[in-house]
């Protein structure tokens, strides 16, 4: 299996989960820009470096994303 | 005598059909056009509230704790279109209820089968529901 990013080869770490030894060493970046509609917020997603996502983002992904190392940046 | 003649056509027919002209555009015309306008306005208007009383509730705290992630992520790029792009989120609620009402998405479906089944459905519900309603009813 190959990266979407990269195209190397995945290998699997040691918690078990298939992981992109060239990617897990890059910095991923994330910039964003956050909307509020009601109790709904939301980040439409400006530049991804090294990083694959849609171009709408929940507020719940966001924080996954911050909880697995990725640098998140509002503008 | 000539003369004469003129000035009896002006008084009598061009004086009078202008000022009927006038009067209907002041009393049929101009009411007419603006009772069209207000009318069309407050429609208008109307839809707008309407559609975001709508959205309100779909991004209210309460509803949103009862969808899934991909239901919030559909509601999210609504209201995206909403904010951002009204061309879009015309088309998107088109589809969004053309997904509720066949369960199926126009575009994945195709315009010709999209129209079978809605002919389909419009059939179903003209003539099969009543002759299912008459032999439930036992007549």
């Amino acid at each position: 299996m190959t990266c979407n990013v990269c195209n190397s080869k995945m290998s699997i770490n040691n918690k078990g989960q298939l992981s992109c030894p060239t990617c897990s060493k890059l910095k991923r970046t994330l910039t964003v820009t956050g909307f509020a509609f009601n109790d709904l917020k939301y980040y439409t997603v400006k530049t991804a470096l090294n990083i694959i996502v849609d171009k709408l983002v929940l507020q719940e992904e966001l924080d996954e994303l911050v909880k697995t190392g990725v640098e998140v940046k509002i503008l | 005598m000539i003369a004469l003649f003129g000035i009896f056509i002006v008084c009598m027919i061009v004086i009078p059909f202008i000022l009927n002209l006038f009067l209907f555009i002041l009393y049929i015309v101009f009411p007419t056009v603006l009772i069209m306008y207000i009318v069309n306005g407050t429609m208008q208007n109307r839809k707008h509230i309407k559609i975001k009383n709508t959205l309100d509730i779909l991004t209210s705290q309460k509803t949103l704790d009862k969808f899934s992630r991909e239901e919030k992520k559909r509601v999210m790029v609504l209201v995206d279109a909403y904010l951002n792009n009204y061309k879009q989120f015309k088309s998107t609620i088109k589809d969004d209820l053309l997904w509720a009402g066949v369960g199926y998405s126009l575009n994945s479906m195709g315009l010709d089968s999209a129209m079978r089944v809605g002919i389909g459905y419009t059939l179903l519900r003209k003539y099969v529901k009543p002759a299912m309603k008459r032999s439930l009813d036992g007549e």
